[in-house]
């Protein structure tokens, strides 16, 4: 890999730039939206007030994003590792302001 | 005062529980005098005492400080002691010979 | 990517650590000395160097500066009290011209001159935590970064390190340097793994609803405030406009006082100074427990009412509390106090040792392949270690070398020392550039000149020798700080001396 990047051509910097963006971006987004979707249904579902569910859920992003860095970069395929990180963005994401629609009535 | 000598004793409890644990392996074991390998029953006895020096060092933690303060203060002392092993074995490490002939004569 | 998990998890823990491990380095640095901020305080502002109050006093004092906060329509105005590592009273308003900062005697109600100086708790602790890059809140997200690339290292470094447990004691001073600096690393690293875990953990968990906003911008409207009144209980009233007084100081402390059992109490806080809506918080000081207590009780201003107070916290709360506390280690408790220093330094030749290894294992080969990248990561290794602390020693020179009231080119003294500081951390990484084969050596010797300077001239400017700090209580500070000074001095002098025998030995080889 240190090779690689020494002789950084462009074709060769495209994916690692990627990856850095997906992982590390990627990761961030993914770990803030299942913070978010957390702290709305914790305190639907179970017995934890509101402002707890918060504080837990904020957190516990910061293990989930550890991890998800951890996979950022380990993952062999970089399609799979986006896909992946893409999907769970947009129902972590979509879930979470799906429920403040549903609260608001609207 | 005995708060000092406490924690004294927590260190010491620590090094020492380390400096078992450094001497069962065969690399320190070797350097210390022993043979090749460390013979299976010393490096038993050795890890044994190892482990319960540091549960020694844990419980006399919880006793000078409670449970928040006590594991705090095991968790980062260990830490001290285990780098005070490494400086022994790296500039002293007569100073374990000791322990070492000591399982030695015993196993 | 190179295959397999371990190969990925080596070039992560390769590059994050060249990328960021300047960045590491001085949050891990200042980190360490923030330890003993408040003894910095003493040391870099004499006249708060006092004997401990010995009775409760009065907290009238504070009211002549309380109603110039008032006049100046301050939308605050704060006191930090006194604790046994800090004598003095800190008092905080804002005015047209800015923050107005005072330091009071709680002895005599006195307000003392000004110090002059951010010291520790205004310059090294903060850089600590947000790098004094305030906009748009760039510094915290620098370290927040930092801090989880630190928790990636460290789980990165547990899965390529080959021999964990075979190595667990292992360091060879008597091999070669490359293989005695990662001997090194590994040792800081394992050893020290928990804490350096921990506290990197710990200090993300404190800015929680910085880092991880989208929790409670879902569930409270992205509305802050509203959020903070919930959880915490923090009462926030809105201004009126129409003039109040404030009800008696003491009167309401004694009644915080009385709520948490006579403990000590830890600040004073007035919301809207002057309003017919204002509001007094009184905070806690619990030194015996871990945890940072956010204990707080709330009294309306003009009438001295108690309006709510909270005491006991739940669970998760709890769990946070606990880790704040024991990043912030506000706690009474100085073995831990030094454990954490070691430890904290512990943490620094873990980071400069990566860097070492990373250079000394490619130094030949990007000789002979003509790459300039040891050289420009050796000059960001040298400016980011060595250049930080003579960055620091030189702040602590330049307070010894001020007058008090000093000011030039448009700054005021505290700017001074901080232009100091920036500029000879600058300087360093200059130096590093331009003279790469002799930049550690004579970095070293002015390290060891800086620091043994600052202790001479401590004793020139206030006259606190070591003997004399060492014989009076409230002067242990004094002494220690100019104990650590000294053994900076000789360390530095040590390596200085054994750097200049290395090139020596390789000139004559090349000869």
């Amino acid at each position: 890999m240190q090779r690689t990047l020494q002789r950084a051509g462009a074709t060769k910097a495209v994916p690692i730039i990627v990856r850095l963006v997906a992982a590390i971006g990627g990761g961030y987004a993914v770990s803030a939206g299942l913070a978010a979707l957390a702290a709305r249904v914790l305190p639907a579902t179970t017995a934890i007030p509101r402002s707890e569910a918060v504080v837990l859920a904020s957190m516990l992003a910061f293990l989930v994003y550890l991890g998800l860095l951890i996979w950022g970069f380990a993952e062999p395929s970089l399609a799979r590792l986006c896909l992946i990180l893409v999907i769970v963005g947009i129902v972590s994401w979509g879930g979470a302001f799906g429920l403040v629609r549903l609260a608001s009535g609207g | 005062m005995p708060e000092a000598m406490l924690l004294l004793a927590i260190f010491a409890a620590a090094y020492l529980g380390f400096a078992a644990l450094a001497i069962s392996q065969d690399r320190h074991w070797h350097h210390l005098g022993g043979g090749r390998h460390c013979p299976r029953r010393a490096c038993l006895v050795l890890r044994g005492i190892g482990w319960a020096l540091l549960f020694v060092a844990l419980a006399l933690s919880l006793v000078r400080d409670g449970a928040s303060f006590g594991s705090l203060l095991w968790a980062t002392v260990i830490t001290i002691g285990a780098l005070s092993v490494v400086a022994t074995l790296s500039w002293r490490v007569h100073w374990l010979r000791p322990m070492a002939r000591l399982v030695q004569h015993l196993g | 990517m190179e295959q397999g998990f371990r190969a990925s998890m080596n070039w992560l823990h390769t590059w994050a650590g060249v990328v960021l491990g300047g960045l590491l380095f001085a949050i891990f640095w200042m980190g360490t000395l923030s330890v003993f901020d408040r003894e910095i305080d003493r040391w870099m502002a004499p006249m708060i160097r006092l004997p401990a109050a010995e009775k409760t006093f009065s907290l009238e004092v504070l009211r002549p500066m309380y109603e110039a906060a008032a006049a100046a329509k301050s939308p605050t105005f704060s006191v930090g009290l006194p604790t046994e590592r800090d004598a003095a009273i800190r008092v905080l308003w804002r005015d047209q011209s800015g923050p107005v900062y005072r330091v009071v005697d709680p002895r005599t109600g006195t307000i003392l001159p000004d110090p002059g100086t951010l010291a520790g708790t205004r310059f090294i602790f903060p850089f600590h935590y947000m790098l004094h890059i305030r906009f748009q809140d760039i510094g915290y997200w620098l370290v927040g970064l930092a801090g989880m690339a630190m928790m990636a290292l460290c789980v990165s470094g547990v899965i390529i390190h080959r021999r964990i447990f075979a190595d667990f004691f292992t360091f060879r001073p008597d091999r070669k340097p490359r293989r005695l600096i990662l001997d090194l690393h590994n040792v800081t690293g394992v050893l020290g793994l928990p804490f350096h875990f921990l506290i990197s953990l710990s200090g993300l968990v404190i800015f929680w609803a910085t880092y991880f906003p989208s929790s409670w911008q879902v569930t409270y409207d992205g509305n802050r405030p509203a959020f903070f009144a919930d959880a915490y209980g923090n009462v926030i009233p809105k201004r009126t406009g129409e003039p109040g007084g404030l009800a008696s100081f003491d009167a309401m402390a004694a009644e915080a006082r009385r709520l948490w059992d006579g403990s000590a109490l830890r600040y004073v806080f007035v919301r809207n100074p002057g309003d017919a809506k204002s509001v007094m918080q009184i905070g806690r000081l619990d030194e015996g427990i871990v945890s940072s207590t956010y204990d707080a009780a709330y009294f309306d201003g003009p009438t001295g009412a108690l309006i709510s107070h909270r005491t006991g916290t739940p669970p998760v709360m709890s769990t946070q509390r606990f880790l704040s506390g024991l990043h912030f280690i506000q706690f009474h408790h100085w073995s831990l106090r030094w454990i954490y220093f070691g430890l904290g330094l512990a943490g620094c030749v873990l980071i400069a040792t990566g860097y070492l290894f990373w250079l000394e294992s490619r130094r030949k080969k990007h000789a002979q392949l003509g790459l300039k990248g040891v050289r420009i990561v050796e000059g960001l290794a040298i400016g980011s270690v060595t250049g930080m602390l003579i960055a620091t020693a030189a702040f602590f020179v330049v307070n010894r070398l001020l007058p008090l009231g000093a000011s030039a080119l448009g700054q005021d003294r505290p700017a001074l020392e901080v232009w100091t500081f920036y500029l000879v951390w600058l300087a360093s990484f200059v130096h590093a550039w331009v003279r790469p084969q002799r930049a550690w050596m004579e970095q070293c010797w002015t390290l060891a000149a800086l620091a043994s300077a600052a202790v001479l001239l401590n004793w020139i400017t206030t006259g606190d020798h070591l003997l004399r700090a060492l014989s009076h209580r409230h002067l242990w500070p004094i002494a220690g700080m100019d104990i650590l000074l000294l053994t900076g001095a000789a360390i530095a002098t040590v390596a200085a001396l054994r750097l200049s025998r290395l090139s020596r030995v390789a000139q004559v080889r090349h000869a």
